[in-house]
């Protein structure tokens, strides 16, 4: 069982796509202020639902974060979130996320997994309520941090949780039961190429168009920024994770979050801790450090488009995409 | 002759490093100043005055600061053995101590020889900061600064920050604001890491290196101790000397690694003393800067069995150790 919580967001979006696409048991969707607000973050959950032909219950939370000043994303997933689609969809978005999260742990104890892909400002309030039902997960699988490796957000921050650091750093501090993140360190090389877009194109249909559209803003910004030819989508590589673990490489590792200064939003990492500091820096997650990019581009091709497998097997060993 | 001021905490490192530069021909250590760091500053101070005795070199040594600006510490512990020189057996002459304080001493120099004084900074930065502090305009008249400290993806001390910058980072902030008018190189822990000396290194050391091989050999075994207790590594990371070898020579690391960049230090929270270099220019900063990423290990160790022991030893180390 599986609760995405989410700020869709360009690759939010396609995580949704893919998690609802796949085998995988997604029972709800929590939504979150991150890259969108929440209540356009809502609808464009509700559209992703909608294209993967899924009536998945969608569920508002915080509006912001807990402390530090709202800063969306809009430079980056555009006006909407979604590269300024802004989709009508047929359905509203209920309130509660908090709720939500709390009795499916307490109907379901050690059977919910919560794959967080947003800030973690959900997640935290749920924590803030009722701190004993959230040590009742299963697992938590986080998309954020940055341990060996430059931040999107400032040389060491990367957004999820520069956007709500006291949230980060409360979640990481709550003990929760088998943490994992996997942050900058391996989404980088999920480079969703002009190439593989174009394929994606030529496959035709609406979901193939879909995906073209919210990815336009995407491609453009990160050409723009850095200089990057395609765009990064970090949010379905936790997805792939979930659909199959080889996917990504994880280390124990103590992490804690900077939440002041100039390196607030850091995700501070200690991996390979001497017995003499594991009182001071005791293992309370494990970080992805390793990815299988081609093995995740098979997972997300295969599962979104079963029907154009062939054809992404040429593309592929023609060298125009991996 | 390149005119060179020590800033130190010796240190075992630290004494490596000195005694190399005391050996580099076209360099004259004109003094060596002390602060607190891996020792409180009477031990810091006592130990850079047997190194000048033990070397028989024409130089003084200059008492500097007893606190960082931000106590955070006292010192580093066990890890330079007691006395901070590894407990090996130097004496030293009273009269090899100034009278003249570090901060004073910096800026006269500088004052006397403007844009000639190369500083080698391999403690905490306290002593340059309170000179920057005192004399802003004279220090811009620094030829170049090399520091240990920092690094960009990994800490020692805490988990992002490292000793020497961790224990004063009001300082090292202070300096690197003068890294627009006067070059600032950063030895970091990126390439200290790249660069162990491991024991096949020091056993070489031992048997060819005569006296000095010997002296440097006992003095760094507490060293080698720690860095097994703590790091699992057979050897150590003598960072001090990497900084050293590089101003003699920073063709050990390659010029594509070496990144010119805003640098910011951390001064508040769990991130304390880190170092933040902004190498891919998201903030759009000035460049105050120059940060090393990649080291050529066998280069490095090569040059300071060149320097202090001689070429044909040199010779040996590469013909049996590193080949």
């Amino acid at each position: 069982m599986i609760i995405l919580d989410v700020d869709p967001g360009i690759d939010d979006s396609l995580a949704i796509l893919l998690a609802l696409k796949s085998k995988l048991n997604i029972i709800g969707i929590t939504v979150a202020s991150g890259n969108i607000e929440v209540n356009q973050g809502s609808i464009n959950a509700i559209k992703a639902c909608e294209m993967a032909g899924k009536d998945i219950p969608v569920y508002k939370g915080s509006t912001k974060p807990l402390f530090k000043e709202y800063v969306d994303s809009q430079d980056t997933h555009g006006s909407d979130g979604l590269s300024g689609m802004y989709y009508k969809v047929k359905r509203e978005a209920k309130d509660g996320a908090i709720d939500y999260i709390l009795k499916t742990i307490k109907d379901n104890p050690h059977q919910v997994t919560i794959v967080a892909l947003g800030p973690l400002t959900n997640i935290a309030l749920a924590i803030q309520k009722d701190k004993e039902t959230m040590k009742l997960i299963k697992e938590i699988v986080i998309m954020g941090g940055a341990a060996k490796i430059h931040g999107n957000c400032s040389p060491v921050a990367e957004y999820n949780f520069w956007v709500d650091p006291d949230a980060a750093r409360q979640v990481f501090k709550a003990n929760l039961p088998n943490v994992t993140l996997a942050g900058l360190d391996v989404t980088y090389d999920i480079l969703f190429s002009p190439n593989m877009r174009e394929m994606v194109r030529q496959f035709g249909g609406e979901l193939a168009q879909y995906i073209h559209d919210i990815t336009q803003f995407y491609v453009d910004f990160h050409w723009a920024q850095e200089r990057t030819l395609g765009c990064i989508i970090n949010d379905p590589l936790l997805v792939a994770y979930m659909i199959d673990r080889s996917v990504l490489e994880s280390y124990d590792c103590h992490i804690d979050i900077e939440t002041s200064g100039i390196c607030i939003g850091e995700s501070v990492v200690a991996f390979d801790i001497a017995e003499a500091y594991l009182p001071l820096y005791p293992y309370n997650a494990k970080m992805c450090m390793k990815v299988d990019k081609v093995k995740f581009f098979d997972i997300f091709f295969e599962t979104i488009f079963p029907e154009h497998i062939e054809d992404y097997n040429l593309m592929k060993k023609r060298g125009y995409i991996l | 002759m390149r005119k060179i001021i020590f800033d130190t905490d010796p240190g075992i490192d630290d004494a490596y490093a000195i005694i190399t530069a005391m050996k580099q021909p076209d360099m004259k250590v004109l003094g060596i100043c002390t602060v607190a760091g891996n020792k409180g500053i009477e031990f810091t101070t006592t130990n850079a005055q047997k190194l000048i005795k033990y070397m028989n070199y024409d130089c003084k040594v200059y008492k500097g600061a007893k606190d960082s600006l931000l106590k955070v510490a006292n010192d580093a512990g066990a890890t330079h053995g007691i006395d901070g020189l590894g407990g090996v057996a130097l004496d030293y002459d009273a009269s090899s101590l100034s009278n003249i304080s570090a901060v004073d001493f910096i800026i006269n120099t500088v004052k006397a020889n403007p844009g000639e004084i190369e500083i080698i900074a391999i403690g905490p930065v306290t002593n340059i900061a309170l000179a920057i502090r005192k004399d802003f305009e004279t220090m811009k008249q620094v030829k170049a600064i090399y520091t240990m400290g920092g690094g960009v993806y990994r800490g020692n001390i805490t988990p992002v920050a490292e000793f020497n910058y961790w224990y004063d980072a009001q300082a090292v902030k202070e300096m690197f604001d003068i890294g627009i008018h006067v070059p600032i190189h950063m030895i970091g822990l990126d390439i200290t890491h790249k660069s162990i000396v491991t024991t096949n290194d020091l056993e070489f050391m031992r048997m060819t290196g005569g006296d000095l091989g010997q002296l440097l050999y006992d003095m760094i075994l507490p060293y080698v101790k720690s860095y097994w207790k703590f790091s699992k590594y057979t050897g150590c990371v003598i960072h001090d000397l990497l900084c050293v070898i590089y101003a003699i020579d920073p063709t050990v690391c390659p010029k594509e690694s070496i990144h010119h960049s805003h640098l910011e230090v951390s001064t508040t929270g769990i991130t304390i003393g880190q170092t933040v270099v902004d190498i891919v220019n998201s903030w759009k900063q000035p460049k105050n800067a120059y940060v090393p990423l990649e080291v050529d290990s066998n280069k490095y160790k090569e040059k300071f069995f060149e320097i202090v022991f001689g070429e044909e030893i040199a010779k040996m180390y590469r013909k049996y150790v590193t080949s």
